[in-house]
């Protein structure tokens, strides 16, 4: 009896107690959530307008649209298979249909694992409209605060919204990894296809990512991947949406992985080019949740067409120097087209894998141009001194004293002397000696200036040896700046947008093409002439062996050292840069041979890279100033060569030791300038 | 009434008070209040309809408005870019001077040009100024030849660079207007030293100030302000006006008025160029006027 009444006195205590704490934690949850809810954030309505954001569009001259930036759209739940809907349901929240925002009992087995078991976590107690207010609302910090307001956020978003509303929210804004957000977006990148289309088999690998995307990431973790989805089946079984023959057969399956996958990355040399431009002029925000319609100058056949002679060229480079696939490091290449006539980029190609290396070497990277610079030099020998291309000079060892420093003694490439050489001679076999002469009559500034007028940008070094490109240039610059001899002396701005367009379709910027005259026509014509001969007869005749006939201009560059090589050169209609070398300073050589110049594996790049581009194009040679005429002079006096009458077919003709020479009107051959 | 409370002596004292009444209602209530909740989620549905209420007056916070503001402020830098354009373009179009054009058209911003306005706006200028500017036999051959399709401007810290281009956007030919210049030869247009008697052009279309803007007030406000296209040529012009002048001549649309001001014993008339129908408007309020003046007397 003592017992029973102690009992029923113990049970009394009990009873009391717990109804006083049961009040005490009510009136104490009510006044925390009176509180928390002023600091709560505002849920949107309806809740899928906020996931979107119109998406920037940039287009290619040509038409073709080359990317999409930050675009949100949400798909309706009938564009989603049926399958992907389930298995979400199966694996993160089977109750979704039944619960108001919590699954109680699982709450309260998570609730009394964190506390009687310290260090163990609990997963998948959050329902789908838990881990909803959380993707939308709340850091990743995991504090009982936070989850005690993403718990009465969801509270609110199951009073206010249909299941189908947050469904909808849930997938349509939910990370899979790779860049992918929302289902769409996933389905396009893993499966290369609509979220409509999914099969059973991918949809239930696509359900198993969002746990931990990084960790799952099919393209890293294919059989981690995989295993996680044998989970997502096993609940769909547990959950009655598939049958035991479905589940045996899906197992069975390996979903095929979509090849042509783009992850967070552009992909593309010049995208990142252009979406940098267009960052510092409109910023961020408007780049990348503005909506906006950009139309790029780029050429997708021209960016195509240089990427793969970039690519088959490093590859010839490769075998040249004995590089097995897998050696490390590898030569890497850049290439740059520009149309002369408007300074519209159509080709930038910054490096030879992307994905490898986003390093753009095409605007990024300065490297000595080696002879690439000669042009410059010559056009300014022209002007200042009124040469041309008969003058003859020395071909011999030379010092140039220098003030300050060591005595200036540039050497041939081939470290061999000719004698007395024309001019036009001298470029097309790149003589240095030759260039030291015209430098030391010119002075260093006059090829400065020449350059900077044509659009290099870089600092060049007051030095007479600035004429055989020892200051650095990017191949963006080189382009650019042969340009302006293609255009016949007129310098156009070298540009990425042609026009960008807000989301209604209202110009906010188009581009004017102002052309300045910078350089005198005649003389321009002079050196184009000049650096003809270079790809028909003299260091870049690999192009003519390569089969290219149009009529172009060009000069190879190659360093002291072998460490760049390059190849600029023009048609009428279309300017383009070539370089070769490695990242770090190294040597391009073949095995025990000499090393690998410009006129080897860069004008081969640029051959196939021209051939290509301009193979639709009407043949066209650059036109002759008014003011030009031509002349035959003689290989050895550069004096004027008459014709002679050919007494077998009629027909007159020149020796064979002889060059034509394009003159100003003043200009005559054997002249003393 | 806890003072009468007393411990029970017997265990069906016991039993009868547990299954008391009072007892059973409060287990009753209690088993209602958790069965209803695991069946209907009444709980969470009042929390939810709380905090409903009070979603309008809470913040803006989190990762999915973040990136809505994001969307917000590149709305509103190219909603200000796109105002900029319309204002360049509204003076574009509204400018009855290059010098009002080359003001109204500020530094970054840029809108086309109607071929017919430049046109008008060119010949205003003074013969000297217009061939500086551009001379008129290029001028013919740019608008005449086919080549310039439409004519853009871009304003500039000195002024406004107008572009002709052609179908491929390329600028055939540029001109530079310097804002300070063509004030000057606006100014240099608009004063004459002397009074409108002098000038033979206003002979027989003079009139008294008080007649001039009595005709004019008149006629709707927007009538005035093609009228009076640029007051503060006058306001900013001292002494007491005493006459008003009309041309005898239209110019690319517009007719030149003058105001004549008297300031210390000496006779200022200063020229503003008004909208050419607007001016027939006013001739008609003047003459109606006079006729009805002749008629009182």
């Amino acid at each position: 009896m003592r017992f029973l009444i102690f009992f029923i006195r113990f049970s009394r205590f009990i009873f009391y107690t717990a109804l006083g704490l049961g009040a005490l934690s009510l009136i104490l949850l009510s006044i925390i959530i009176f509180s928390a809810a002023k600091d709560l954030p505002k849920v949107p309505e309806p809740l899928s307008k906020i996931i979107e954001t119109p998406k920037t569009e940039i287009y290619a001259s040509t038409g073709e649209r080359l990317i999409t930036i930050g675009g949100k759209e949400p798909v309706p739940l009938s564009r989603v298979s049926p399958d992907f809907i389930n298995a979400v349901l199966a694996v993160e929240d089977h109750m979704f249909w039944e619960h108001r925002g919590i699954n109680k009992l699982r709450t309260l087995k998570a609730l009394y694992v964190t506390l009687t078991r310290k260090g163990k976590r609990v997963e998948g107690a959050s329902t789908i409209t838990q881990q909803l207010a959380k993707n939308l609302f709340f850091s990743f910090e995991r504090t009982y605060l936070r989850k005690f307001k993403e718990l009465l956020v969801a509270f609110q978003i199951e009073y206010s919204c249909t299941k189908e509303e947050i469904l909808h929210a849930y997938i349509n804004q939910i990370s899979f990894g790779a860049g992918a957000q929302g289902v769409e977006k996933a389905a396009q990148v893993f499966f290369g296809k609509s979220a409509v289309d999914l099969t059973l088999g991918e949809s239930t690998l696509l359900a198993g990512l969002p746990k931990s995307p990084t960790n799952y990431n099919p393209y890293r973790h294919y059989d981690k991947a995989i295993k996680r989805r044998e989970v997502v089946i096993a609940r769909m079984k547990e959950a009655g949406y598939i049958t035991e023959d479905e589940e045996e057969a899906v197992l069975k399956t390996r979903p095929a992985l979509y090849s042509e996958h783009a992850d967070g990355r552009t992909g593309s040399y010049f995208l990142d080019a252009l979406i940098g431009q267009l960052i510092e002029q409109y910023g961020v925000d408007v780049v990348f949740h503005g909506g906006i319609k950009v139309t790029a100058t780029v050429d997708s056949n021209l960016q195509y067409a240089g990427e793969q002679a970039l690519k088959n060229g490093l590859t010839n480079l490769d075998n040249l120097m004995g590089l097995k696939p897998d050696s490390e490091p590898r030569p890497q290449g850049a290439l740059l087209a520009i149309d002369p006539a408007s300074g519209a980029v159509k080709a930038m190609i910054g490096g030879r894998d992307y994905y490898n290396s986003e390093y753009n070497r095409a605007i990024n990277s300065r490297r000595q141009p080696g002879s690439g610079f000669k042009p410059f030099l010559y056009y300014a020998a022209f002007e200042k001194l009124n040469f041309n291309g008969a003058t003859v000079l020395v071909d011999s060892p030379i010092s140039i004293p220098v003030i300050g420093s060591t005595t200036w003694q540039p050497r041939n490439f081939e470290k061999s002397y000719r004698g007395r050489v024309l001019l036009k001679q001298a470029l097309t076999d790149s003589v240095n000696t030759i260039a030291a002469r015209l430098v030391e009559k010119t002075g260093p500034k006059a090829v400065i200036d020449t350059a900077k007028l044509c659009g290099i940008k870089s600092t060049l070094e007051d030095v007479y040896s600035v004429a055989l490109g020892t200051s650095v240039v990017t191949p963006f610059e080189m382009a650019s700046a042969y340009s302006t001899f293609a255009s016949g002396g007129v310098r156009h701005e070298p540009f990425m947008i042609w026009r960008v367009e807000d989301a209604f379709g209202r110009v906010i910027y188009e581009h004017l093409l102002r052309g300045r005259k910078v350089l005198d026509p005649e003389i321009t014509y002079q050196v184009v002439d000049m650096m003809k001969s270079v790809i028909d007869r003299g260091s870049g005749r690999t192009i003519r062996e390569m089969g290219f006939t149009r009529p172009a201009a060009g000069k190879t560059g190659t360093t002291d050292s072998y460490n760049d090589a390059w190849f600029t050169g023009f048609t009428p209609t279309l300017c383009a840069a070539v370089w070769t070398g490695f990242d770090r300073k190294r040597t391009l050589k073949v095995a025990n041979q000499p090393g690998i110049t410009g006129g080897k594996v860069p004008a081969t790049i640029w051959a196939e890279f021209m051939n290509e581009a301009t193979k639709n194009e009407p043949l066209r040679d650059f036109s002759i100033p008014d003011g030009i005429h031509f002349e035959n002079a003689d290989l050895l006096s550069g004096c004027k060569v008459n014709k002679v009458l050919d007494q077998n077919n009629n027909r007159t003709s020149v020796s064979n030791k002889s060059i034509t020479i394009p003159l100003k009107k003043d200009q005559n051959l054997c002249e003393t300038p | 009434m806890t003072g009468n409370w007393y411990e029970p002596t017997k265990f069906s004292e016991w039993l009868r008070r547990i299954v008391s009444f009072a007892n059973i209602l409060m287990l009753f209530i209690a088993s209602i209040l958790l069965i209803s909740e695991l069946r209907v989620n009444w709980c969470e549905l009042m929390i939810g309809r709380y905090l409903a209420s009070l979603n309008d007056y809470r913040p803006e916070t989190g990762a999915i408005w973040q990136a809505g503001e994001q969307s917000s402020r590149a709305n509103t830098f190219l909603k200000n870019i796109i105002q900029e354009r319309q204002n360049a373009a509204r003076y574009a179009k509204e400018a009855t001077s290059f010098a009002e054009l080359a003001s109204g058209v500020l530094p970054g911003q840029w809108s086309n040009i109607d071929k017919a306005h430049f046109k008008r706006l060119y010949l205003a200028l003074p013969s000297q100024a217009a061939s500086e500017l551009i001379p008129q036999a290029e001028l013919i051959w740019l608008f005449s030849g086919g080549s310039v399709t439409r004519l853009f401007c871009e304003g500039k810290p000195y002024g406004l660079e107008i572009f002709f281009l052609n179908a491929e956007n390329r600028a055939l030919r540029q001109i530079t207007l310097n804002k300070a210049k063509m004030e000057k030869i606006e100014k240099n247009d608009d004063i004459f030293k002397g009074s409108l008697e002098q000038i033979p052009e206003f002979q027989g279309r003079i009139y008294p100030a008080e007649q001039f803007f009595k005709a004019l007030l008149e006629l709707p406000q927007d009538i005035i302000s093609d009228l009076i296209t640029t007051p503060h040529k006058l306001i900013e012009q001292g002494g007491i006006l005493t006459k008003a002048g009309i041309w005898n001549e239209a110019t690319s649309g517009y007719i030149k008025l003058g105001f004549e001001f008297k300031d210390s014993g000496k006779n200022t008339v200063i020229f503003i160029r008004a909208r050419e129908w607007a001016v027939w408007r006013l001739s008609s309020n003047l003459t109606n006027g006079q006729n009805q003046q002749s008629k009182g007397d």
